[in-house]
């Protein structure tokens, strides 16, 4: 939509009106477009099952999501409402990520602090930062027992990516501002708590970004391995029953946690980038 | 008058015949055999017919030729035989009744049965002299993964013994599979379900008392099933009866072979396994009836397990299958 | 040659002692000075010159504190400079305002550092800020503000800690050249007013020439003191032309021509 005011357009020439004009027109197909690929999507999905030119065995129907969404919300001795494994899922993704980004930041201030400790861990955090994490899901599973090995998985699968993102941050202050800081006497710590982390709360944002969207895989896949509360734990357990509508509910659940994760980080991002 | 050509080509016209003539175990041989892609849903001793129709050779003797994949997991056996990846799987009814009800037109009609019950025993931590089913009120059970017939079965045994599973006992189904022993060892939980040899080998080693058997207190209700899609049935029905005979053939060996020869041919397939462990396995599931002694598949059993399904909220009571279109009896019924 | 103040008895403000600085890297140490020597009395505007990469920038951060002498000595008030103090201001070349603080915020991160009091420190950054023309500005991001703008409110940052000496490193590069004669007409004027000690890094001759009463010439890497000149202006009340005057005054050229001289013969060094 056009952000000029009343004012501009009433002095606007027609070669602006023209111009603008089109920029709406521009928008609006890219709109429409989208909406259409959704839809020609959805109506592939539903189409392609029912004409058995896909098995609807492995694929369920769009159709069928409302309805098992619906049916999903009660609560039965053998099956929690959707409503608590979504919540599940949420709250296991949401202490992942915010640990990491405590912890990690933390971690990446220690490093910056002691550029020594940096030299010495620096091959290791590389290292554990490429190693895929889900590897890992059986040994947490035996070392910190069924719960808390998706809180370990949610956490062990973005602190390292954040260590070095948020580390990489506080090297890329500009160092002149360290020494206008220097130059007035800052200490070590004041320099971290007055130039390089206000200097990296773009860095941050970015981090929390990455982090949020891995934290959520973590946990799925952690409730893959060893839940009975959970996204990720529907996921495995309507496929064991061959319930792929089941499956595809949850997929779709998942699909707009992680939108409206994203959605909430921008919108944080916006705030704190206006005082920039 | 023996002339001594005469004695020379009569010599070598024996030596040819003798290496020209097939020998009688490759008579079969002469026509190419047929190459059957097989698919066991996990490896365990419960399928102990099966493996023993592979060791020796009865499918060989069949003209098929087949080779032997495990699946890990029911969905991907029959994701499998959906995805022509595997023609002749080992799976448990369940997936078959799951097929029947979906949209799918591609069913999997059982043909074959293997085992009668399910094999799973109830481990206690600590010794009875004689142990009641109410013992096990306000404790801790060691189950196994929501929706899995182990899970329903060992329900079901519960409900039969007056015991809500539920309410009075309290069920840790989320122990991932490879980890439950390790779990158990650890000391978590008052009793488990074990399938053999791991419950042999923890009553051997001291880590627990096999008190129960699952499929004893619930009864007949065939555990695990071949299958195929009905499209393959119908092109290779030959092959399917073929399939039925050699499996005939091993359960009334491993009905009656000792149990010193059954171990001995069960143990390639288990490496790591105690011969102590396999050998009680073989007394405890014999002595169960476990094996199924022939191929048929009872109609009461098949009721009964989807009494299991729906009891365990998983199959929908008003979706349940006719026998005759989730077993096709015919092939069954004329194993020799 | 070496460089002294016009009263010789009196403590310098700034002295430097046979100072060296050498730069070690893994590729090699670097000489930046060798055995430089001059001192500045109080309250004299002295600027120094050179070609590129001679050191100048080095000598500020050596008075600062930032860096120690790899040999030699560096004195404030008679004493070794031995890290940062708060009689020393140091304007750098660009502003470096943090971006995350309003104007007036910027202003007092110095004051903040120190741990001045932080309400008396707002209230003389207020007062600065206003006097610089950018009193409708105080709760501005610094991306609102002009390259002359923004470096005014650096000149408000590096005074509200009320320093007795101001080094400043080339600080009108970066601004276009009218900005930059006209903040050499205020800064001057206002250290001037101020009695502050202040030394000026720069590559602009006219600069150096119209701001202060003495340049020093630094030869080329390693940098070494190579000559001082006094400047001085005849004028009808005796008092030292602003800036912008000067460089019409008729001193100016023949200066002008002495540094430029001073700075080719340096070529080959």
């Amino acid at each position: 939509m056009s952000k000029a005011n009343s004012a501009t357009l009433a002095s606007a020439s027609p070669q602006y009106r023209n111009w603008l004009q089109r920029n709406r027109r521009d928008q609006i197909f890219v709109r429409v477009t989208q909406l259409a690929v959704l839809l020609v999507l959805l109506i592939l999905w539903e189409v392609l099952p029912k004409a058995q030119i896909i098995n609807p065995l492995f694929t369920s129907y769009p159709s069928m999501l409302w309805p098992t969404f619906l049916e999903l919300l009660t609560a039965t001795p053998q099956q929690a409402s959707i409503l608590s494994h979504t919540l599940s899922t949420v709250v296991a993704t949401v202490i992942g990520f915010a640990a990491a980004m405590v912890l990690g930041t933390t971690i990446a201030a220690t490093l910056w602090w002691w550029n020594s400790l940096y030299k010495v861990l620096d091959p290791y955090l590389v290292v554990a930062n490429a190693m895929p994490k889900t590897a890992f899901v059986p040994i947490f599973y035996i070392w910190l027992g069924a719960t808390l090995s998706i809180y370990g998985m949610s956490l062990a699968i973005s602190l390292f990516v954040t260590i070095l993102m948020i580390y990489s941050g506080f090297q890329s202050i500009d160092p002149n501002k360290i020494k206008l800081a220097q130059s007035f006497g800052a200490s070590k710590g004041q320099i971290l708590r007055k130039v390089v982390l206000p200097g990296s709360v773009p860095t941050l944002i970015a981090t929390l970004k990455v982090n949020a969207g891995l934290s959520l895989v973590g946990v799925v896949v952690g409730e893959f391995q060893s839940a009975n509360l959970g996204l990720g734990y529907l996921i495995q357990y309507g496929s064991q029953i061959f319930k792929m509508n089941i499956v595809m509910t949850a997929v779709t659940i998942l699909a707009i946690v992680s939108s409206v994760m994203y959605l909430a980080i921008s919108w944080l991002e916006a705030v704190v980038m206006r005082r920039r | 008058m023996l002339n001594r050509r005469r004695v020379l080509k009569g010599g070598l016209v024996a030596l040819g015949s003798l290496s020209v003539a097939p020998p009688y175990s490759a008579r079969a041989q002469l026509k190419p055999l047929v190459k059957v892609r097989y698919n066991e849903v996990v490896r365990s001793i419960l399928y102990a017919p099966a493996y023993v129709a592979i060791v020796k050779g009865y499918f060989e003797e069949v003209g098929i030729e087949q080779t032997l994949s495990t699946a890990y997991g029911g969905d991907k056996s029959v994701a499998a035989l959906l995805s022509n990846s595997a023609d002749i799987a080992l799976i448990g009814p369940e997936t078959a009744i799951y097929v029947q009800i979906s949209d799918s037109s591609t069913k999997i009609p059982i043909f074959c049965g293997l085992t009668a019950t399910d094999g799973f025993m109830l481990v206690g931590r600590e010794k009875v002299s004689k142990f009641e089913w109410s013992m096990l009120k306000g404790k801790e059970i060691l189950g196994f993964r929501p929706g899995s017939t182990p899970l329903l079965f060992l329900e079901a045994a519960l409900r039969k013994n007056g015991i809500d599973p539920q309410k009075d006992v309290k069920l840790s189904n989320n122990v991932a599979v490879p980890a439950r022993l390790g779990s158990w060892l650890a000391g978590q939980n008052q009793y488990a379900i074990f399938i053999e040899p791991d419950a042999s080998q923890l009553e051997l080693d001291g880590k627990g008392q096999i008190v129960a058997s699952i499929g004893e207190t619930v009864g007949f209700a065939d555990y695990t099933t071949f299958m195929a899609t009905d499209k393959y049935i119908r092109e290779n029905p030959q092959v399917i009866q073929n399939w039925t005979n050699a499996i005939y053939k091993a359960q009334k060996w491993t009905q009656s072979a000792p149990t010193a020869d059954v171990v001995k041919t069960l143990a390639p397939f288990f490496p790591g396994v105690s011969a102590e462990a396999l050998i009680a396995a073989t007394n405890r599931y014999r002595k169960l009836k476990i094996w199924k002694s022939s191929p048929a598949i009872d109609a009461k059993a098949i009721e009964k397990f989807q009494d299991i399904l729906v009891e365990g909220k998983v199959l929908d009571p008003a979706k349940r299958v006719k026998y005759q279109d989730l077993v096709l009896t015919q092939f069954a019924n004329a194993a020799k | 040659m070496h460089a002294s103040s016009t009263d010789g008895t009196a403590t310098p403000k700034v002295e430097l002692r046979n100072v060296n600085l050498r730069y070690f890297s893994l590729e090699g140490e670097t000489e930046a000075l060798r055995d430089t020597s001059f001192s500045i009395a109080p309250g004299e505007f002295v600027a120094i010159i050179g070609q590129s990469g001679c050191g100048k920038s080095t000598l500020l951060s050596l008075i600062s504190g930032i860096l120690k002498p790899t040999d030699g000595a560096v004195l404030v008030d008679g004493k070794l400079v031995n890290g940062p103090s708060r009689k020393v201001g140091y304007m750098l070349q660009q502003d470096y305002l943090f971006e995350w603080r309003t104007i007036l915020e910027n202003a007092v991160l110095g004051a903040e550092i120190q741990g001045a009091n932080m309400t008396t420190a707002r209230e003389h950054a207020k007062q600065l800020l206003t006097k610089y023309g950018l009193g409708q500005f105080l709760h501005h991001l610094p991306r609102q503000l002009s390259g002359g703008m923004r470096q005014r409110v650096a000149l408000a940052r590096t005074l509200c800690t009320e320093p007795e000496i101001v080094l400043l490193d080339e600080p009108f590069a970066a601004l276009d050249s009218q900005t930059r004669i006209a903040l050499a007409d205020e800064v001057t004027e206002i250290l001037r007013r101020e009695g502050k000690t202040a030394i000026l890094v720069t590559h602009d001759i006219g600069e150096a020439i119209s701001m202060s009463e003495r340049v020093i010439v630094l030869s080329r890497r390693p940098g070494r003191v190579k000559s001082e000149h006094s400047i001085r202006f005849a004028t009808s009340d005796g008092l030292r032309p602003n800036p912008f005057s000067a460089r019409s005054a008729p001193e100016f050229n023949g200066y002008f021509n002495a540094l430029w001289k001073e700075l080719e013969v340096h070529v080959e060094g």
